[in-house]
């Protein structure tokens, strides 16, 4: 069985990166002894920050794969530095019917190595990399084969439109034919046949408000607050109150507040907006950055990360970040 | 005999007041000839940085990096004009100074009878002109023209310093009075210049801004009441 | 003959500020000076809140106040539409930026300028689009050619709830339920500006002019009467 039951306990699910501190901890299925991150900081984006530190320091071997110093790449033995996207070629993107390319537009600025340089190096180190004896363009190639465009067609075009054939919808590939909103699969991971409404294990009581979190279009998740231009327009981020929530806290917009639950505490900025429900309070995720290398966005508002429990919901595995309640006080009061 | 009412410091040197001694005549002491000059020096460098900046024809012609320093050249010789003038009189030249304020908007009909026949006289026409005080009708309007003028560039022109920081609507008023207030003032020195350094009739005069005495003769002849008053050393 | 309008449809912009960092990447500009600005506008009570971006920038006046004002001749209207600045003429005297209505200049410190947007004008001679509209990501923005009769530009203006900035080379498409007033007012230049340029300068010139003029022909008369004088004098011996 995988470490997060993907295919097995979560027939239906994509993977949890979330239940490595919940293996951790628990040694079910089984002891995690390293962890190899790529492209991913989920210190930052996977909930509880701080059990994540801790479940992050128990482990043996920590490796990070990323194109910035991250709160995970903080935690790992080995840091392997990746080119970033504009210094490397990728595999070829296909949505839909429009296959693209990700080429590189400049050499590597730093001492750095693409995604694949990278397994490649260390397959070599394994004595495995007979598996890996070919370059990106070569492996691009196989994959256009069947088009007979070659990754030369794609550098001149750009994009390639490929003929496909649309979906017969009077004959789908199901069991039925048909488009299925009621699947067994559902029921056998913990779900039910049809989808039903599960309420949330917690609700806000006494002075708690749920915590919300979303994103903007500045800034992309978690890794772009340290670029300098989009520094510039959005340097950190605000609490969402509701004027009446924040009149009762004494709150006024621009005032810095501490928000806290038991996983975690933070200060941050307030708006003061109708734009949200009272009884809840949103912020932009993917600041408050712990990582001092990233000198422009350390420290700089707020990370929701610190605030919502770890948990594998039924089904499809994820996070469940809706379950997080907050308490938010004016600093200084 | 006349009394002297502020001894006089060391035969022959510097007098405190108006007087005749042989063959000429003090008619401004130490504290006005070097508010004179500050004013005057500073006004030059200020016309002829600000003029540069804002008459078309200048700024098209000279070049940026010029203009910036003529732009830098002119707030800082802003500061003495600003700064310096008033204290000069006030501090050195306290009475006679005040006397020239308040004799500048008084107005007699000799003094209107000068104006009506100085435009004859300037353009070397023979006319009698009536008798003059200490400062004749032509000299009261240059004064009023500056003691009204000043305030006015000081503070426009220091609010221009501050042009973004102030309202656009207020700016939009204040540049242009700044200008127009400037080319009235320049067009007064020109003459001003004109009349202490070629002009026959009055140039004897300046050596009063300089040593501070002017010609006796000179004197009784243009400004007969001033000079009929005066005490005896 | 080729006249450049600028229109935007704040329906669909996202507000992801992608034109403010193009445009800053295509004029060297430092990240916190903009020349095209972005701004959220909200409304309404929780739960019926709406909200608007809204765009902010040199809307390349018809009859452009800065220019009026700009003492070197910096800057200028072209005859294409769009209102540019020389960089090598400015000298960093800010008139202009206190007869701009749209508060679309910012001073370089640094260079002793104002800045400003200038269209893109030297990017659309060679034949490409200004950055903020070809970087656009929802497709909020278009420039096109008034005088062509074919360009898109016309279909586009011609939507309901497009406004025309008045006097100058913009217009704005307002969504539903949002007031014309979030988008910049209509053009109107300042009384005492025509008064400035158009009366006090020449009257300030005739009269310097004038007085130069008086003070020549003093001097010549009074010269002449010396010689005459000085003339008589030797013909008396």
């Amino acid at each position: 069985m995988r470490f997060d039951g993907q295919g097995t306990k979560y027939p239906l699910g994509l993977g949890s990166i979330q239940a490595i501190p919940l293996v951790v901890e628990s040694k079910d299925p089984y002891e995690l002894r390293a962890a190899i991150f790529f492209r991913v900081n989920p210190v930052k984006s996977s909930g509880d920050q701080a059990r994540w530190i801790e479940a992050l320091k128990k482990l043996e071997l920590v490796v990070a794969i990323d194109t910035q110093m991250s709160e995970t790449a903080m935690y790992a033995h080995y840091v392997l530095p990746e080119s970033h996207y504009l210094e490397r070629m990728d595999a070829i993107s296909v949505v839909g019917d429009t296959v693209s390319l990700r080429q590189p537009v400049i050499p590597p600025l730093y001492d750095t190595k693409s995604g694949y340089e990278i397994l490649q190096g260390l397959a070599k180190a394994l004595g495995i990399d007979g598996y890996f004896n070919f370059d990106m363009e070569k492996y691009n190639n196989a994959l256009l084969g069947p088009t007979g465009w070659t990754v030369a067609n794609l550098k001149e075009k750009g994009v390639l439109k490929v003929s496909a054939t649309p979906p017969d919808y009077d004959n789908l590939p199901t069991s039925s034919g048909r488009a299925e909103m009621v699947h067994v699969g559902f029921a056998l991971s913990g779900g039910t046949e049809v989808v039903g409404w599960v309420p949330p294990k917690t609700q806000p009581e006494g002075d708690r408000l749920r915590l919300l979190h979303g994103h903007v279009a500045v800034h992309t998740n978690g890794y772009t607050q340290n670029v300098p231009a989009l520094y510039a327009r959005m340097p950190e981020n605000e609490l969402w109150i509701h004027p009446s929530e924040a009149a009762k806290r004494g709150i006024q917009d621009g005032d810095r507040v501490e928000v806290a639950n038991e996983y975690g505490k933070q200060e941050i900025k307030v708006k003061v907006t109708e734009a949200i429900r009272p009884e809840c309070v949103w912020m932009c995720h993917g600041f408050g950055t712990m990582v001092p290398e990233q000198r422009l966005a350390h420290g700089k508002g707020a990370s929701d990360g610190w605030f919502y429990p770890i948990m594998v919901t039924p089904v499809s595995g994820a996070l469940g970040q809706g379950d997080a309640t907050v308490t938010v006080r004016k600093v200084g009061a | 005999m006349a009394t002297i009412e502020r001894s006089a410091v060391g035969a022959g040197h510097t007098a405190q007041q108006e007087i005749k001694r042989g063959d000429k005549v003090l008619r401004f002491v130490l504290g006005e000839r070097l508010a004179h000059w500050n004013h005057a020096i500073t006004f030059l460098i200020l016309l002829i940085t600000g003029g540069a900046l804002v008459v078309r024809g200048l700024a098209g012609v000279l070049d940026r990096d010029i203009l910036v320093m003529f732009g830098r050249i002119h707030r800082v010789a802003a500061i003495p004009f600003t700064l310096l003038t008033i204290p000069l009189l006030v501090i050195m030249a306290r009475k006679t100074a005040g006397k020239w304020f308040r004799d500048s908007f008084r107005f007699d009909k000799d003094d209107v009878g000068f104006l009506a026949g100085f435009a004859k006289e300037f353009f070397g026409l023979h006319v009698e002109l009536p008798p003059q005080g200490k400062f004749n009708g032509g000299e009261k309007i240059n004064s009023i023209l500056q003691i009204l003028g000043w305030p006015v560039m000081v503070i426009t022109g220091w609010m221009m310093v501050f042009k973004t920081e102030l309202p656009q609507d207020l700016m939009a008023w204040v540049i242009p009075i700044h200008s127009l207030t400037a080319l009235v003032l320049g067009c007064a020195v020109l003459g001003h210049i004109y009349l202490a350094t070629v002009h026959p009739g009055s140039k004897p005069g300046v050596t009063g801004m300089f040593s501070g005495w002017v010609p006796a003769k000179w004197a009784k002849a243009h400004y007969r009441k001033w000079y009929d008053q005066l005490p005896e050393e | 003959m080729t006249k450049y309008a600028y229109y935007v449809d704040l329906g669909i912009c996202a507000g992801c500020e992608a034109c403010t960092v193009a445009c800053q990447n295509v004029n060297g500009l430092d990240y916190d000076m903009r020349y095209t600005k972005i701004s959220r506008h909200m409304q309404g009570t929780y739960p019926n809140v709406t909200s608007m971006f809204v765009v902010n920038q040199c809307l390349h006046c018809d009859d452009p106040a800065c220019a009026s004002v700009c003492p070197t001749g910096a800057t200028y209207k072209t005859s294409e539409g769009p209102v540019k600045v020389d960089y090598d003429k400015c000298i960093g005297c800010k008139y202009c930026m206190t007869a701009c209505p749209y508060e679309a200049r910012t001073f370089d410190e640094e260079a002793n300028v104002v800045r400003k947007c200038s269209l893109c004008y030297d990017r659309m001679a060679q034949g490409e689009q200004p950055a903020c509209v070809q970087t656009c990501l929802t497709g909020a923005r278009m420039i096109g050619d008034m005088e062509n009769p074919d360009d898109p530009i016309h279909a586009a203006i011609a939507q309901d709830g497009v406004v025309k900035v008045e006097g100058t080379s913009f217009y704005f498409r307002v969504p539903p339920g949002f007031d014309r007033n979030l988008v910049p007012e209509n053009f109107q230049a300042a009384g005492i500006t025509f008064a400035w340029q158009s009366i006090f300068q020449p009257v300030g010139q005739i009269m310097l002019g004038g007085t130069v003029g008086a003070l020549l022909v003093s001097m010549a008369v009074n010269a002449v009467k010396s010689m005459r004088k000085e003339g008589a004098e030797h013909g008396d011996h």
